[in-house]
C-alpha cells in the first residue's frame, strides 16, 4: 500500500503557473542589490539595469539552472550516526521559530538564551523532530549578532541538523566557522553538512542585500541553502491564491539561478511560505486552508522541478495551546504531509512563528506522530490479513493473548505519548489533567533527563571565541 | 549461581518473555529438585510480574504484553499450587473474586482483562464467563462464598441486569456476605451508587485498586 500523493494542480495548471512565473522574472526581473551577483548575472546574458539594480532573467537560463540542482539535500546529525535525505516523495518534520516571545500556559515573557536552550534540548529529544530550525531569537543578547547566538545554542544543544538564518556575509561566515569547528574542519563540514542556511526573499520580486550576501557566502562554501518566499496575499502579493503562488514560484526560480551562479551544484531547499493575512488585524494567518492550498501546490511545483521542498505547516495563530492550536496545526500538517512537501516545519511555536512553547512542542510531536503513522499506510499480506489466526481463535474468541497480537501490536497500532484515552472516571482518578498539563509534565520530565551531546571543552571555547570576535567588531 | 537461583531466574524470565511453556516446564523442574513451591511463586514468578506491572504503569509495556505475562505466570503458578495442595498446604490469596458478564451480554474482553489483572494481583479469581444468568451468580455466591462479586456490562440494555443481580442477592439474604464491584464502558460511579453496588472500576487498573479497597 502506498498512500497517494495529493496533487491539486492539473498538468495544464502547473505549466500555466510555471510559464507565468518564468515570464515575471524574464520581463519584470528581480531587484538584486549585490554588485557581484549582478556581474555574474550579466555574464550569463541577463539584462541588468545597474541604476535600479534589477536583473531580468531569461527563461533559458532558468531551465539550465534547474537541470543542475541536486534532487536531494542530505543533512547529517552532529555525531554523523544518522542523516536525513530531504527530497523525492518523502516527508520529514521539524521545528520553526525566530520567536521573540516565550509562552508558558497563558503566561508570556521575552525569549531569552536560556529559553532557546530549553526549546532546543527538548527538540533534540522529541522523537518526531527530525531537523531543528532555530526556534527563537534571544532578546538578551546584542540584537545585530543575535544570529551567532542562535547558531551557537542550536549547534551546542542538539545532535540534529540545524537550519538557521544569518545576518549578512559576516554572519554566514561566522556560522560556517562555528560549523567547521564542530565538524573538525571546513572539508568535513562540506562532506557531512549538519546545517543549512535560511534566507528570505522580499516580495514582490526582491532580494534584500544582507540576506542575499549571507546566502551567497554559504552557497559558495557549499552549505545547503533554504530559500523562503513568503508573501501575504493581498498585501505583498495578489489577493488571489494563484497570483501569490505565481509570485512565489517566480522568486524561487530566481533563487535557483542566483545560487547556481556562485556554486552550480549547491543543494537548495525550495521553501514556499506563501500566506494570507488576517484581514481584521493585518497580522498573519498561518493556520488557514489557504496556506495549505498554496503550499500543497508549491510542493507539486517543486517536485515537478526536482527540487526538495519545504514550508511551515504545523503552525497556528493561537496564543495558547488550545483547541485552535490543535485544529490549525493538525489540519495544516495533514494536508501538507499528503502533498509530500519534503520538510514540514512549525513544531514548537505558537502565535504564528513568534512565540516558542515547550508544551506546544510536545503537542506537535504527537500531531506529527499521528500523521507519520497515517503516511506509513498498512501492510497487506497473508500474515497481516491473519485469516489462519481468525480461524484458530474462532467465533467470539479473543485475540488478546495470541502470539500474533504480541508480535504485531507495537508496529500496527498507534500508541499515543500525550493523548488521553481513558474513560471519564479513570481520567478523573488520575487528576483530570488536560492536554496542556500533560504536555507540560512530559516536557519537564524529558528536560530533566536530558543528557545532551558532548563536545570537547576546546570546541566550546573556540565557538565562544567566534562570538567574542563578533561582539568586538560591533562595539 | 546456585541451581535454585538459576531456576528462579528462569521463572522470572519466562514471565517477562511471555513464555508459558517455559514457565510450566521450569516450575516442574523446581518441584522435582525438592524446592519450596512458595519460593518459586514469590521469588521467581511474582518478581517477573512485578516488573511487567511497573513497566505497564510507566507506559513502557502494554495490555497484550501484560496479559501474556500474566498467562505465563498463571501456567507456572498452576503447577506450584498443585504441589502446595499435594503437600497439604494452602496458598494465601487476597480473597476470592467471582466475576462474569451479566445476562444478555456476550462481551468478554474487558471482563477478561479485569479477571487477569485481579489474578495477577493475588486474588483468587473464578470467572463465570459471559451471558451469565442472574440465578447462576446467586448460586455460585452461595456455593463459593467469594469476598467480591464482579459484574461486567458493555451495553446500556444489559446494565439493568447488574441491578437485578444485586436485588437478587438482597432477596436471597446474601448481600451482607459479598461486596459488589461493577464495571463496563457505559457504567459510572453514579450508576454504581444508584443500584447499590459497593464500588465501580473505571478501567482494569482501577478495578484492582477498588477491589483492594473493598477488602480493607
Amino acid at each position: 500500500m502506498r498512500i497517494p500523493i495529493l496533487e491539486i494542480l492539473s498538468e495544464d495548471e502547473l505549466n500555466f503557473i510555471q510559464e507565468k512565473a518564468l515570464g515575471l522574472i524574464e520581463e519584470i526581473g528581480v531587484y538584486l542589490p549585490v554588485e557581484s551577483a549582478l556581474n555574474l548575472m550579466q555574464d550569463q546574458g541577463c539584462e541588468v539595469d545597474r541604476q535600479k539594480q534589477v536583473v531580468k532573467i531569461p527563461r533559458q537560463l532558468v531551465k539550465e539552472s534547474i537541470k543542475k540542482i541536486p534532487h536531494t539535500v542530505t543533512l547529517y546529525s552532529r555525531d554523523r550516526k544518522s542523516k536525513i535525505d530531504i527530497g523525492g516523495d518523502k516527508t520529514h518534520f521539524g521545528t520553526v521559530g525566530f520567536a521573540t516571545r516565550m509562552i508558558n500556559g497563558k503566561e508570556s515573557h521575552s525569549l531569552t538564551t536560556d529559553d532557546l536552550v530549553q526549546l532546543t534540548r527538548l527538540s533534540d529529544v522529541m522523537e518526531n523532530v527530525e531537523v531543528i530550525m532555530t526556534l527563537g531569537q534571544p532578546t538578551d543578547v546584542p540584537q545585530n549578532i543575535s544570529d551567532r547566538y542562535q547558531w551557537l545554542i542550536s549547534l551546542e544543544n542538539s545532535n540534529k541538523p540545524v537550519l538557521c538564518q544569518a545576518c549578512g556575509k559576516k554572519g554566514a561566515s561566522d556560522a560556517i566557522k562555528m560549523g567547521s569547528i564542530i565538524a573538525g574542519g571546513e572539508e568535513q563540514l562540506r562532506k557531512y553538512p549538519d546545517m543549512c542556511l535560511v534566507m528570505c526573499t522580499s516580495s514582490p520580486l526582491a532580494f534584500e542585500k544582507e540576506y542575499t550576501e549571507g546566502m551567497l557566502e554559504a552557497a559558495k562554501f557549499g552549505l545547503p541553502v533554504f530559500i523562503v518566499s513568503g508573501p501575504l496575499a493581498s498585501m505583498n502579493s495578489p489577493a488571489t491564491l494563484a497570483g501569490t503562488l505565481t509570485l512565489t514560484t517566480a522568486e524561487e526560480l530566481a533563487a535557483i539561478v542566483l545560487t547556481r551562479l556562485v556554486n552550480p551544484t549547491v543543494p537548495m531547499i525550495y521553501a514556499d511560505w506563501a500566506r494570507t493575512p488576517d484581514l481584521r488585524s493585518g497580522g498573519v494567518a498561518f493556520g488557514s486552508p489557504d496556506y495549505a492550498l498554496m503550499n500543497a501546490a508549491s510542493a507539486q511545483i517543486a517536485r515537478h522541478l526536482g527540487i526538495p521542498s519545504s514550508t511551515g505547516g504545523i503552525i497556528t495563530d493561537a496564543k495558547v495551546a488550545d483547541a485552535q492550536a490543535g485544529y490549525e496545526k493538525a489540519l495544516g500538517c495533514s494536508i501538507l504531509a499528503l502533498s509530500r512537501i519534503n520538510l514540514i516545519c512549525g513544531m514548537g511555536v505558537l502565535e504564528s512563528e513568534d512565540s516558542g512553547s515547550l508544551e506546544q512542542l510536545v503537542i506537535d510531536n504527537e500531531i506529527v506522530s499521528m500523521v507519520k503513522k497515517f503516511l506509513e499506510g498498512m501492510q497487506i499480506n497473508e500474515e497481516t490479513a491473519a485469516t489462519d489466526l481468525i480461524a484458530k481463535v474462532g467465533i467470539l474468541g479473543s485475540f488478546m493473548k495470541t502470539k500474533h497480537t504480541l508480535s504485531f501490536f507495537r508496529k500496527e497500532i498507534w500508541i499515543p505519548q500525550l493523548s488521553d484515552k481513558l474513560r471519564l472516571d479513570a481520567w478523573k482518578n488520575r487528576g483530570a489533567k488536560d492536554t496542556l498539563e500533560r504536555a507540560r509534565e512530559i516536557a519537564q520530565r524529558k528536560l530533566k533527563g536530558y543528557e545532551g551531546i558532548s563536545l570537547p571543552e576546546e570546541v566550546h571555547s573556540k565557538l565562544k571565541k567566534v562570538i567574542k570576535n563578533a561582539e568586538r567588531e560591533i562595539e | 549461581m546456585s541451581e535454585k537461583a538459576n531456576l528462579l531466574n528462569k521463572l522470572y524470565s519466562s514471565v517477562i518473555n511471555f513464555d508459558s511453556d517455559t514457565a510450566e516446564r521450569v516450575a516442574d523442574e523446581f518441584i522435582k529438585d525438592g524446592l519450596d513451591p512458595l519460593d518459586g511463586i514469590e521469588e521467581g514468578i511474582t518478581k517477573g510480574l512485578k516488573e511487567i506491572g511497573e513497566k505497564f504503569n510507566k507506559g513502557e509495556c502494554f495490555l497484550p504484553e501484560l496479559l501474556m505475562a500474566a498467562e505465563a505466570a498463571q501456567e507456572g503458578i498452576k503447577v506450584f499450587e498443585a504441589e502446595i495442595k499435594r503437600r497439604g498446604g494452602e496458598k494465601e490469596t487476597r480473597g476470592k473474586v467471582l466475576i462474569g458478564t451479566v445476562s444478555g451480554d456476550i462481551h468478554s474482553i474487558g471482563k477478561n482483562i479485569v479477571a487477569t489483572m485481579l489474578a495477577v494481583n493475588g486474588f483468587d479469581v473464578v470467572d463465570l464467563g459471559v451471558n451469565v444468568p442472574t440465578g447462576t451468580f446467586i448460586n455460585k455466591v452461595k456455593e463459593l462464598k467469594p469476598k467480591i462479586l464482579g459484574l461486567s456490562s458493555l451495553i446500556t440494555t444489559t446494565m439493568p441486569f447488574q441491578k437485578e443481580v444485586i436485588d437478587a442477592l438482597i432477596e436471597a439474604g446474601l448481600r451482607g456476605n459479598v461486596k459488589v464491584l461493577i464495571g463496563g464502558a457505559p457504567t459510572t460511579k453514579e450508576w454504581a451508587r444508584e443500584i447499590g453496588a459497593n464500588a465501580y472500576g473505571a478501567d482494569a487498573s482501577d478495578a484492582v485498586v477498588k477491589a483492594n479497597e473493598l477488602l480493607k
